[in-house]
């Protein structure tokens, strides 16, 4: 009898994609709303979209399980700091704050590709991208799960910086309007949709900038 | 080469060697392939009485060392069988594998296919998606495949595995009809394929609707990779096929009108398209009838793109310059006029 191994796997891939863009004044998160494990769909209308803080937002893919563990994490220990410092904590913070929380686990990871949307403390628009053990950069904008490869290159192409050996050092936000930015957000998900088999029925926006946070839906292919 | 270097323990193996020397080509200077060689030392020892020559020549074999990059192994080499499977590339297959070699990935259908006999013929049906691993490459793919002017068969699977079966029993079926001057039957294909997969012990990974109406009346048939065939009044394949399958079993009836049947085929193809993962895009319909065959390409399109912006994207060369430099490659060459020389 051939050697045998072990074919339990305490993990899942819930599939689904998520995106983030950071502008000068507001940040747009947004994931699509299908769940599913191998060929089945699960659900068509999981959020994966998650509201941390005032100013912060969170998008993950991978599996849920995971991520909800994760959420609640996040949660339970934002309370605290909101006794402890009677405030809300900002986006830079959750920021660090989601990079530890991951990297404790370093050796039985939460198997969750986030995305970290907010404001920061002057009221510009800030991405964090994180891998599943918790390696975070800023950036201007990202994408994480299974339509990611889709996904990423169309946003490098519009979105990207001219290249920091350039004099002076531009931003990395766009200077895109806000509802250019979203209109490029739902081009970018219909056409991972069409070539992604884990992505698609609705799409969930979510747009956060001085006057609130604001949600929006559109429909995605079916199939 | 370094026969001649061989252990030679009794006179019977000078014989060998001797007669490898003779196969030598003198004139080409080559080396002896080492086939050659256990070709000829094998022929020696069918000729050979005695038992004690056998275990002679194996020593033989051992100690024989050929130069350059061909190594022998240290076991004693067998003739492969003669006729029947050979799986020598499985094993070589499995040693790569474990190295961390693995083979190049398939273009798999995913699929939902469908076929049901209707009151005048059949009726089958497939959706469009062709996937590679969770990408789809094909957004508009054709799985009903032609077999003869009254048979259709579509195909799950690996997709140049359904093409390449199906348009090869389709080819022969066209022999066959010239040489006995008949209408194919259905059974006819249905034999071809089944004794090609067989053949193949389930390596050519295509599973196959076959449907057409012939002289014997109408027949629709399953085809699983291993060979084994069934036949049925309504059938599903690939992985699609419990969410097709589900739609039948409640809705079936025998003796159904063309348009209910086309309707039902629709119904469950949209069920695989919509539930299942690895089946999307369009459906495509073809009713098979004693009088002719329709097919309906894109019969019916409930995916089409959820959006487009009207401005539309464009896309600005983005890699910068950062510096230019030109380094000629030759020296610019002058020319010296009054050069007549050519027309005297």
């Amino acid at each position: 009898m051939p050697k045998q191994q072990a074919n339990w796997s305490p993990y899942d891939n819930n599939g689904g994609s998520c995106v983030a863009v950071a502008g000068a004044d507001y940040c747009v998160i947004a994931a699509d709303t299908r769940m599913s494990t191998g060929y089945i769909i699960l659900t068509r209308d999981y959020s994966k979209i998650c509201k941390l803080a005032d100013k912060c937002v969170m998008a993950s893919s991978g599996f849920q399980a995971d991520v909800k563990a994760l959420q609640k994490h996040l949660a339970a220990r934002h309370l605290i700091y909101q006794h402890q410092h009677s405030k809300q904590m900002s986006c830079p913070a959750m920021a660090q704050l989601l990079s530890n929380t991951l990297y404790y686990k370093r050796f039985f990871p939460y198997y969750s590709f986030n995305v970290l949307g907010g404001l920061d403390n002057e009221g510009k628009g800030c991405v964090f991208t994180y891998d599943a053990v918790g390696s975070y950069e800023k950036v201007g904008y990202s994408s994480q799960g299974s339509g990611s490869t889709l996904i990423m290159p169309f946003l490098d192409n519009q979105l990207k910086s001219p290249s920091p050996l350039l004099l002076p050092v531009q931003d990395a936000v766009t200077p895109l309007a806000e509802a250019e930015a979203v209109d490029l957000v739902k081009t970018v998900f219909a056409s991972a949709s069409e070539r992604d088999i884990y992505t698609g029925d609705k799409l969930e926006i979510v747009v956060i900038n001085a006057d609130g946070i604001r949600r929006e839906y559109m429909d995605l292919r079916k199939d | 080469m370094a026969v001649e270097q061989a252990n030679l323990c009794t006179p019977q193996d000078a014989a060998v060697v001797r007669t490898l020397r003779v196969f030598r080509d003198p004139h080409v200077d080559r080396e002896l392939e080492p086939a050659t060689v256990l070709i000829i030392i094998t022929k020696h020892v069918m000729s050979s009485p005695s038992l004690n020559f056998q275990t002679q020549i194996s020593g033989l074999i051992l100690s024989l060392s050929f130069s350059g990059q061909r190594n022998m192994s240290n076991s004693v080499i067998e003739v492969p069988p003669k006729g029947g499977f050979s799986f020598d590339l499985c094993k070589r297959n499995e040693m790569l594998a474990k190295k961390g070699v693995n083979p190049p990935s398939f273009r798999k259908t995913g699929t939902t296919i469908v076929g049901l006999v209707f009151q005048d013929g059949v009726i089958l049906g497939a959706d469009t998606r062709a996937t590679e691993g969770p990408i789809v490459c094909d957004k508009n793919c054709e799985k009903i495949h032609y077999m003869a002017p009254n048979i259709y068969c579509c195909g799950a699977g690996t997709a140049a595995d359904t093409e390449a079966v199906t348009d090869m029993v389709s080819s022969q079926l066209q022999l066959h009809r010239y040489h006995t001057g008949r209408e194919s039957r259905v059974v006819t294909a249905l034999t071809l394929l089944k004794r090609h997969l067989f053949n193949y012990q389930g390596h050519v990974s295509a599973a196959l609707v076959l449907g057409g109406v012939d002289v014997t009346g109408p027949h629709l048939h399953t085809i699983y990779p291993h060979g084994s065939t069934d036949t049925l009044p309504f059938a599903t394949m690939g992985s699609g096929s419990l969410a097709a399958m589900a739609v039948f079993e409640s809705k079936y009836k025998e003796g159904l009108t063309r348009n209910e049947g086309i309707e039902l085929v629709t119904e469950a193809i949209c069920s695989g398209i919509f539930n299942d993962l690895g089946s999307g895009s369009n459906v495509d319909v073809c009713v098979i009838t004693k009088g002719g065959k329709e097919y309906l390409r894109n019969h019916l399109q409930p995916n089409p793109r959820t959006y487009t912006n009207s401005k539309g994207y464009s896309f600005p060369k983005k890699t910068e310059v950062l510096l230019t430099k030109i380094i000629p490659l030759k020296e610019k060459v002058e020319i010296i006029e009054g050069g007549d020389a050519m027309e005297e």
